[in-house]
């Protein structure tokens, strides 16, 4: 299909969405842990807009190069700032994976592999493993893991929607760590859970998250949201490396310069 | 009868049976051995690890010594008399009864223990001791051995040997085990968290002159402020940090130190990579309160509102005890069918609304650095009663990797922006973070 296309679909299923989501109630999915699960009543998407059109640049930015503009890379020294890009990568992984699905956990090696960055591409780090029977793509820039279960989906998009919503928090619960714990505001512990909130009919093109209110650069964790969708006929899901917000700075690091270092460079002191 | 003998040997002259008489003839101690000692007037609330900085181990157990093994480690408070039972073996264990005076000498410090008219007889002989004056008012770590002496009236003075390898952190006060990932008292985090408030009382008494003059090495902590000691701990990280370093180990998550191995106290193995302010001020809370340090540490968050006295009026929030602080909390503001956003500038704006940033603050568009809030650590000493007032200057902010940065009120810290507006975001080419300052709500510089 035409990445324009879908680019197109895309956004106009995010318009529809956002108004049919007026007097939904989202669920944010923090647990409180004196009150078990807390559903927080949400009523206005406004802020989405932003968050939308960020990750949709992100998404298309990832997406833009072809399979063969990706270099093997056998040693992360290769990369000007590998160190640090392993240990990010790494850090993230451990984050949102599961065990058996984290690609730094694979037996063999994941293959991996890295694209650097054009001006309207990023540095995408990529792992292309088996698991669970499914392939998975797992694509990684310093803001995002991109992960990508490669098998068409022709059949799944027949099927009725709580199939669909069935399979796909099946799948998501293989391959992430749909609960865990997070660093809540007060700075302590506290549990998470993702939970999907499912437009009425999920199609080609679609996303969906389980907390679409939450604008992916100012949110306080990368618990606080994580993303899914239907892309080119694949189930991708879309986790957000966005640390807890305990610096109070607003750090939305450069995607064409992880693997220099140089995204990280505004952000040190003066 | 203990410690006496009955003899078989008949005495000369009429028993008042007519028959012998028999007498009883005394036992002279010929050894006394000191084999245990347990610190009574310690705080028992250190845990026995020492290998790593995680909240585990178990309470060191009491007696702290026996023979023929080291000597368990104490913290105590200082400035106060050290009270110690030793249990001695006498020998032979028929020896009779005497009276003897008890006397300890510590080999590490000007430590003398003393107990007068204590029965010793055969056996085992349990001793109270008290030292005869306060440990010293400082915050130090002593190690070393007693010697022990006693001496009795009937058999004379014994010279019993040592309990050997003592190890007396001595602390402000009592040990505070703090909230959160550092909570716990530990040998490990003791061991450093002395030292460094030590050291600090040294600085802060040789900077303030506090020192008393006829003793250099003896400084007078009483005479030294909390304030000193948190100002010169702050001041030994001369950053922040906000980017991981590879060179810290990924399980230590640096540079948030939100972690499982000790929270903030692992950031002591990696102080030259800093931290962010958050974790510095976690750490030095963690390190005073380890040895007892008075006074209140508040993990604040500076900021102002645009609802709030349009920003005018300085807000702070205790960070663990509200579910959302600074502008994280603040709602974004519709206006038509756009989204405004607040934030804490970092630079500049210029003077009107209306000019494009660079949230990555490199690149085509000029950059700039979007805030919700100013961490700090806010310390008050004398901590006021409950609900009143503190004392005029008693409370100051000291902001975490500023290289010792001290503030006395909010209003001065939140001058460390430049202005609060509300923004809009730009799609910009990929990579950027384009803002758009829509209002400057107010101006801080």
């Amino acid at each position: 299909m035409d990445r324009a296309y879908i680019r197109a679909i895309d956004r106009c299923v995010i318009a529809a969405a956002s108004l049919l989501s007026l007097g939904v109630c989202w669920n944010v999915c923090i647990m409180n842990p004196d009150e078990g699960a807390k559903v927080m009543l949400l009523d206005d998407r406004s802020a989405n807009a932003p968050g939308e059109e960020l990750i949709s640049q992100w998404l298309e930015a990832i997406r833009r190069p072809n399979p063969g503009d990706y270099g093997g890379l056998r040693d992360f020294r290769e990369l000007p700032d590998g160190a640090r890009v392993e240990q990010n990568s790494r850090f993230w992984s451990q984050k949102f994976f599961t065990d058996a699905a984290n690609p730094y956990l694979q037996k063999p090696a994941a293959p991996c592999s890295t694209h650097p960055a054009t001006t309207d591409t990023f540095d995408v780090l990529r792992h292309e493993y088996d698991i669970f029977g499914q392939h998975l793509i797992v694509d990684e820039t310093v803001n995002v893991i991109l992960v990508t279960v490669e098998q068409p989906l022709e059949s799944f998009l027949n099927q009725p929607e709580q199939q669909k919503h069935h399979e796909i928090n099946r799948i998501a619960g293989l391959l992430l760590r749909m609960r865990g714990t997070m660093v809540a505001p007060n700075l302590q512990d506290a549990p998470y859970r993702w939970t999907f909130r499912f437009p009425t009919t999920i199609g080609n093109g679609m996303r969906f998250s389980t907390n679409a209110q939450e604008d992916p650069a100012r949110m306080w964790s990368w618990a606080s949201r994580m993303d899914g969708g239907i892309y080119n006929d694949r189930l991708y899901f879309l986790c957000f490396k966005q640390r807890e917000s305990t610096s109070g700075k607003i750090l939305v690091p450069d995607g064409r310069h992880w693997f220099d270092g140089k995204c990280w460079a505004a952000f040190s002191p003066a | 009868m203990s410690g006496t003998t009955r003899s078989s040997r008949r005495l000369p002259g009429p028993s008042r049976t007519g028959g012998s008489i028999h007498v009883s003839r005394r036992v002279a101690i010929t050894a006394i051995k000191p084999v245990r000692v347990t610190f009574k007037s310690d705080h028992h609330m250190m845990t026995d690890n020492n290998a790593d900085w995680t909240n585990s181990g178990s309470v060191f157990p009491k007696p702290e010594w026996t023979t023929r093994k080291p000597s368990n480690p104490i913290s105590h408070t200082k400035n106060q008399k050290v009270e110690i039972e030793v249990d001695f073996d006498v020998a032979p264990a028929n020896a009779s009864e005497t009276v003897g005076d008890v006397a300890g000498i510590a080999t590490f410090c000007r430590l003398f223990f003393s107990a007068s008219k204590q029965k010793f007889k055969g056996g085992l002989v349990t001793v109270s001791v008290r030292s005869t004056t306060p440990l010293l008012d400082m915050v130090e770590k002593l190690s070393g051995d007693i010697q022990w002496r006693v001496t009795t009236v009937a058999d004379g003075a014994f010279d019993v040997g040592s309990s050997s390898g003592h190890t007396i952190y001595v602390t402000w006060d009592t040990p505070i085990s703090v909230s959160g990932h550092e909570a716990g008292i530990t040998q490990k985090r003791m061991e450093l968290a002395v030292k460094l408030v030590g050291d600090a009382i040294v600085s802060a008494g040789y900077a303030e002159s506090r020192l008393v003059p006829e003793d250099a090495n003896q400084p007078v902590s009483s005479n030294i402020s909390p304030h000193w000691i948190v100002n010169d701990l702050m001041r030994q990280v001369k950053g922040y940090e906000l980017v991981p370093n590879p060179n810290v180990p990924a399980q230590f998550d640096h540079p948030q130190y939100f972690n499982d191995r000790g929270g903030a106290w692992t950031m002591a193995d990696y102080l030259s990579y800093s931290a962010e302010c958050q974790a510095i001020v976690r750490f030095y809370r963690a390190v005073i309160k380890q040895v007892g340090c008075p006074g209140l540490a508040q993990i604040m968050a500076v900021y102002a509102r645009p609802d709030v006295d349009n920003g005018n009026t300085v807000l702070e929030d205790d960070m663990e005890t509200n579910s959302a602080s600074g502008l994280n909390a603040v709602s974004p503001k519709r206006v038509g069918d756009r989204s405004f956003v607040a934030a804490l500038l970092d630079k500049d704006p210029g003077s009107d609304p209306g000019k494009i940033f660079d949230g990555n603050r490199r690149g085509r568009i000029p950059g700039i650095g979007l805030n919700t809030f100013e961490a700090c650590l806010k310390f008050t000493f004398p901590e006021p009663q409950s609900g009143a007032t503190p004392e005029a200057g008693a409370t100051q902010y000291y902001a975490g990797g500023t290289g010792g940065s001290v503030m006395d009120n909010k209003e001065r810290v939140i001058k460390v922006f430049w202005a609060l507006v509300w923004y809009s975001f730009v799609l910009g080419q990929p990579g950027e973070y384009l803002v758009k300052v829509e209002e400057i709500v107010a101006r801080y510089r």
